[in-house]
């Protein structure tokens, strides 16, 4: 049995290095985004996600002649050479850096700005960017005091939510 | 655990083979990137031999000038022109003639800029295609890992390698070949983007605290890789500075591309007139195809009857070359990545004032000679025309025009560039890389030239080449199956190497002397460098020949 472990601990070093976690599209982003930051949200991410079909991943529809609504990310905004955009694509510096921005423009929305106490609103945020989950307590992560905007930041910078 | 001797040492080959993993073999066998690599990518292959392309490289290499359009030395007025292969000496080598013109900056010859240089010639792809040869520059094996992919992974800059498209075929040529071992993407800039906000935007700085709850909620879920910590380089920069950084760069570009503009009308490859086609001048003894009449001034189904083609230059313009330099130093100059792609665009908006279609021409009888004429004289209009580099259709006249054009302009930029490179103590460590698909063979009619695949040549420039050197055999005539192209003179095409088996260098043996000067893994095992190093200068290991054609 310890030969067995052995080997399979260095089948599982190998499996664990060649494994890293694929994210969900920009059309994932933009739908959970919009779900969670309402109309506040939808310039935003319209003017990011947009133009990063290759950064967030999720090609274009190169069919789509009629605008279903007056914008779509399915629509080759920049360019028909978007259609073979990666379909998935894995962490980036550029991506993060990129994803700061969008969730710091988020929090800074009257919808977060204006929400008058920080543990409801760290409820509402978390069963949304986490549905699945068990809340856990308040304290657990924050601390009394923490600002709308550091409790919508760091929940929208939060890897899980992200990913496949 | 407890393991007996004999089970671990059965346990070894197993753990071997975990090991050799790509990833694993990756990280064991060499260090990170510390070049950097430029690869300046003329996508549709102009003809080089008005730049880079040493067809007659010694006195006594034999040479065979059989078609008028392997020229650099071309004068017309409208009705006969004059039409040579001239060189000049530098460094004991026969050069183009461009190279003794006069740099805008640095106020030395052109022939600087190959100062430090090595042109790898006589390069056979061996199978004809835009995309596919253009996919194989970087990509050794269709579909396999391309060297620009090797670097990113290789590299410890904050981003990966960036390449700079081209609308005409944006991912279908060497950027579309990217591919990276851990699965990395490289940045694309379209030619329609603003390449600054594509890259820098007001990403604000991450303070502690907000780090700290990230962590706790990451940690939550298993997730101990802070990938927060991915921004730290980025999140440094300043955007202001940079964007004005960026913006003095450009106009810097801007204004060299601006001067070399004016400066066409004093350049030496145009001292002499080029005149468009004078209609119904020259006489023919018999009625031949009109293209064959009038192939030097043709242009895409269209004829050139300007009395100077000169003047056309004032309005050219050369998109984006400009934006990619300017951002390539930005990147550079703040250490944020070491590799890239500039997919250089042809010149555009050179604007001809009497163009006629072709087929508005014919044959006329004038004094039992015939004559070029016009069937209806009220079908001459002005038009803009924006080049290609595939320059199948565009007749000797406009090629060499807008070739040199081309050519010098960018030599301008190089220069500039190299500068840059020396100012921040990177010219050692940094390899420009001039390439394009294939040579081109030139049509008989000189009405347009194809694509001469079993050529191809890459100019390499760097700190790490002493002088100028050049490899690689040619053949002085070629046989081709095509009419079109047969028996027209010695043009670039390869010529096997005793050294290397009596083969011709395959663009495998390119790409491994290039991972030789990067310091990386070579990307194929079996195929040879063609450089040595001697005393921490890279030389070619083979002397370059014309060889006559069997």
């Amino acid at each position: 049995m310890d030969k067995t472990k052995f080997a399979l601990f260095l089948i599982l070093l190998q499996v664990n290095i060649i494994s890293a976690p694929i994210y969900n599209t920009r059309f994932f982003l933009y739908n959970k985004l919009y779900s969670i930051y309402g109309k506040d949200s939808q310039a935003i991410l319209q003017e990011s996600l947009s133009k990063d079909a290759y950064l967030f991943g999720g090609p274009c529809n190169p069919y789509e002649q009629k605008k279903i609504n007056e914008f779509s990310l399915f629509e080759c905004n920049n360019g028909i050479h978007e259609y073979i955009a990666p379909s998935f694509t894995k962490s980036s510096n550029l991506k993060v850096y990129k994803l700061n921005s969008i969730c710091s423009n988020l929090s800074k929305t009257s919808f977060i700005k204006d929400f008058n106490d920080g543990k409801k609103l760290y409820s509402y945020l978390f069963k949304k960017y986490y549905p699945l989950e068990e809340l856990p307590a308040f304290n657990k992560i924050y601390e009394e005091g923490t600002s709308n905007y550091d409790i919508s930041y760091s929940l929208c910078m939060s890897e899980r939510w992200q990913r496949i | 655990m407890k393991i007996s001797r004999r089970a671990f040492n059965k346990l070894i080959p197993t753990g071997y083979l975990a090991l050799s993993t790509n990833q694993l073999s990756y990280a064991l066998e060499n260090s990170h990137q510390e070049m950097n690599y430029i690869q300046i990518n003329m996508f549709g292959s102009p003809s080089r031999w008005y730049f880079d392309s040493i067809l007659k490289p010694y006195d006594e290499s034999p040479f065979v000038s059989k078609n008028k359009m392997i020229t650099t030395s071309f004068s017309s007025d409208g009705i006969n022109f004059k039409s040579e292969y001239k060189t000049i000496k530098y460094k004991g080598l026969n050069v183009p003639r461009l190279w003794n013109e006069k740099l805008i900056s640095s106020k030395e010859k052109l022939s600087s800029i190959f100062d430090q240089a090595l042109i790898v010639r006589g390069c056979d792809m061996i199978l004809d295609g835009h995309e596919n040869i253009s996919r194989k520059l970087v990509t050794p094996f269709q579909g396999g890992e391309s060297l620009t992919g090797r670097l990113t992974d290789l590299s410890n800059t904050p981003l990966p390698t960036v390449q700079f498209l081209q609308e005409s075929s944006p991912l279908s040529s060497t950027p579309g070949a990217f591919s990276s071992k851990q699965n990395k993407a490289a940045i694309n800039l379209f030619e329609n983007q603003d390449y600054f906000e594509a890259i820098f935007i007001d990403s604000p700085k991450i303070q502690d605290k907000p780090k700290q709850f990230i962590k706790r909620i990451n940690k939550m879920f298993g997730i101990t890789e802070l990938t927060l910590n991915r921004l730290s380089k980025l999140n440094q920069l300043d955007i202001q500075a940079l964007k004005k950084n960026y913006e003095k760069k450009l106009n810097s570009y801007n204004d060299l591309i601006a001067k070399c503009r004016h400066n066409f009308k004093n350049l030496l490859v145009f001292s002499n007139p080029i005149s468009g086609y004078k209609i119904n001048k020259k006489e023919y003894d018999s009625t031949e195809i009109i293209l064959n009449a009038v192939g030097p001034y043709h242009s895409d189904g269209k004829v050139i009857l300007d009395n100077d083609l000169l003047t056309a230059l004032d309005t050219i313009v050369f998109p984006r070359l400009a934006d990619q330099f300017a951002m390539t130093e930005l990147l550079m100059e703040n250490k944020l990545t070491k590799s890239f792609v500039l997919m250089l665009l042809p010149p555009e908006e050179i604007l001809f004032k009497k163009i006629t279609n072709l087929d508005n021409l014919q044959f006329k009888s004038q004094n039992s000679k015939n004559v070029v004429g016009l069937r209806d004289p009220s079908l001459i209009f002005e038009e803009s025309i924006n080049f290609t580099f595939d320059t199948h259709d565009h007749g000797l006249a406009l090629e060499y025009l807008i070739n040199n054009a081309f050519f010098y302009t960018l030599a301008n930029c190089i220069d500039q560039f190299r500068a840059f490179l020396k100012d921040n103590n990177s010219f050692d460590q940094s390899l420009i890389h001039i390439v394009s698909e294939f040579e081109r063979t030139p049509k008989y009619n000189l009405a347009g030239s194809d694509h001469g695949f079993q050529g191809h040549t890459s100019t390499f420039i760097g700190g790490m080449f002493k002088d100028l050197s050049l490899t690689g055999n040619i053949v002085t005539n070629s046989r081709s199956k095509h009419v079109l192209n047969n028996d027209n003179g010695t043009w670039g095409m390869a010529s096997p190497i005793k050294g290397l088996g009596n083969r011709t260098i395959s663009y495998r043996n390119v790409l491994n002397s290039i991972c030789d000067i990067l310091k990386v893994p070579r990307m194929s095992k079996t195929d040879a460098s063609l450089i040595f190093k001697e005393k921490n200068y890279w030389k070619p290991i083979f002397k370059a020949e014309n060889i006559a054609d069997g």
